[in-house]
């Protein structure tokens, strides 16, 4: 196939038909090694060079790069599937998928450490989480951030939908407060990009905050070459946002505040209704099975001592505030799981 | 090179260069002006390139380029045949790429040239490059689609990180030469604070990131 060379630059600037495209790409298909022209040719500042000590290695960095990209952005969809929302949770994201290390999680845990009193140092604990499976390739999932403190006995508290005055709070307590946001919109120049749409990115980056007041935050990122940076409250609640609000707060507090997630705005299909009653009994025959395996047996009235269980019956036989305890539990497992994102579906 | 032109080319278009250099009885002052001063260059990073930034036979190649375009009939019908339909600067460059390419060995080995400089490049197969390993048909076609994707981003900056990254420049020195890109363009940017932006590795990393993104978009809208 001949190309000529006026119809492959008019390729490059998307001015063919699409027969002429069709015709370019077979071209180039079969002439991969022209690619690099059509990038060329793409690139209006091609001619713009670095000063002469600048100068770099041209060798076969095209397609390096173009493979690196190809790879990048092929993982990038496969990470964004269940693109992040205002109704799902980000649990399973990722922190940390497009810093220079994947390591923000890790290093922002071992700051947390150090302000209360542990003498670690960053090098460890990455080993340590790659020992421990807490960091994946692409980073590390937000409800494994933490980990390495609850290893070391301190309170660790997962929280979403938390509001600045929860921060504020935290830190007056001496504890220490973990975000987790978008890098990009938080680095990010938003006074001439507003018009960008931000949703779906991901909530990839996890940050030290250091203190808050009315207008102003001061965090630690561990991926800036400042010791601390400042920003406002809303550029901040802007990149916070993406991970519905997420939190990590560690402290020595021996003070327990449960935080369960507000699943009450999930909604449930009529299969998955029907689903709630089954795990609601198997729930009953598993409790029961393990109990009557440590030596339980029935009673009418629960005696420890004697390892007796007025529940220790069918599931049928419970009374109905039993069952409903059961079905309670079911029912916010079912929630749960739809609202960090996944999907229950009858198998045909 | 310091040629200097006695009349003035700086201000007229491409397309009024050329056809000047076109127009009986051919202007080649405009053609040189052309080659040595305005796409200078573009024609030397395409040279350095080929040439591993041996400058010694960049002359030569200027030379070959300058008569290749005017053709054994001196007519310039090389130039002539150029319908505009892209940038003069893709075309010129993706000529001088191919005519570089296709010297390259004759120059360096001092073999005389039997490559005619009435090559049509409409009945020319492509320039073969060294052979760099063969790579799946599925690959290829993916790498396709994705410098199409690469041509519709519609953020400059993006774009200009993603094209720069592709030529094998880290952060930093795209961040250098995207600061060259603004000023050459006069594009001044600022922060949410008011202050001048000057492009940094971070800020380059930034774009990169967005771009992916993008990538990743449109990369499924096409047909």
């Amino acid at each position: 196939m001949k190309i000529s060379n006026e119809l492959l630059a008019a390729y490059a600037e998307g001015k063919v038909t699409k027969e002429e495209r069709n015709q370019v790409r077979q071209y180039l298909a079969e002439n991969p090694q022209e690619l690099e022209s059509v990038m060329m040719m793409m690139d209006e500042d091609y001619d713009i060079q670095l000063d002469g000590s600048h100068l770099f290695d041209y060798t076969d960095s095209f397609n390096y790069e173009l493979s690196n990209l190809l790879d990048d952005v092929i993982k990038a969809a496969q990470i964004s599937l269940n693109p992040v929302s205002k109704s799902v949770l980000p649990m399973m994201s990722m922190a940390a998928q497009n810093s220079v290390d994947n390591f923000c999680a890790i290093r922002c845990e071992g700051i947390a450490l150090r302000k209360l009193g542990f003498e670690v140092n960053d090098d460890e604990l990455i080993d340590e989480s790659k020992k421990d499976g807490i960091i994946k390739e692409h980073g590390t999932a937000l409800f494994n951030i933490g980990r390495l403190a609850g290893k070391r006995g301190l309170n660790v508290a997962h929280r979403y939908n938390c509001s600045i005055e929860d921060i504020s709070n935290a830190l007056a307590e001496n504890e220490v407060v973990l975000a987790v946001v978008d890098s990009s919109e938080l680095r990010g120049f938003n006074e001439y990009e507003s018009d960008q749409d931000r949703e779906g990115y991901s909530p990839n980056h996890v940050v030290v905050i250091n203190s808050i007041n009315e207008e102003r935050i001061t965090i630690i990122d561990t991926s800036s070459p400042s010791s601390e940076d400042l920003y406002s409250i809303s550029h901040f609640v802007c990149a916070w946002d993406d991970s519905s609000n997420y939190l990590v707060i560690i402290s020595k507090n021996n003070k327990y505040v449960p935080h369960p997630i507000d699943l009450s705005e999930v909604p449930i299909s009529d299969d998955l209704l029907e689903l709630r009653e089954a795990i609601a009994e198997n729930a009953h025959e598993v409790w029961a099975f393990n109990r009557m395996k440590e030596g339980w047996s029935y009673g009418p009235f629960r005696d420890d001592e004697n390892k007796l269980h007025p529940d220790l019956i069918p599931y049928n036989r419970l009374p109905e505030s039993e069952k409903e305890y059961d079905r309670e539990m079911a029912m916010n497992t079912i929630k749960f799981v739809q609202k960090i994102g996944w999907e229950l579906k009858k198998k045909l | 090179m310091g040629l200097i032109f006695k009349n003035q080319y700086a201000q007229l278009s491409d397309k009024e260069v050329v056809t000047k250099i076109i127009t009986p009885p051919y202007n080649e002052e405009a053609a040189a002006y052309l080659i040595y001063n305005r796409y200078h260059p573009l024609l030397y990073k395409i040279y350095r390139k080929i040439y591993d930034n041996d400058p010694s036979w960049y002359e030569d190649c200027q030379g070959d380029l300058f008569d290749f375009l005017k053709g054994k009939d001196l007519n310039w019908q090389k130039l002539r045949s150029f319908e505009w339909r892209s940038h003069f600067s893709a075309w010129i460059g993706r000529t001088a790429n191919n005519r570089f390419l296709e010297i390259k060995p004759y120059l360096i080995g001092k073999i005389p040239n039997p490559i005619s400089i009435d090559d049509d490049d409409n009945e020319n197969g492509s320039v073969q490059l060294p052979d760099g390993g063969v790579e799946d048909y599925e690959t290829t076609q993916r790498k396709i689609l994705l410098m199409e994707a690469i041509r519709m981003l519609k953020d400059s900056d993006q774009k200009f990180v993603v094209l720069k990254r592709l030529q094998g420049y880290n952060s930093t020195e795209i961040a250098i030469l995207m600061k060259k890109s603004w000023d050459k363009h006069g594009i001044k940017k600022y922060d949410n604070k008011g202050n001048l932006v000057v492009p940094s590795s971070g800020y380059v990393d930034v774009r990169m990131q967005r771009a992916k993104i993008e990538l990743r978009k449109l990369i499924v809208t096409i047909e």
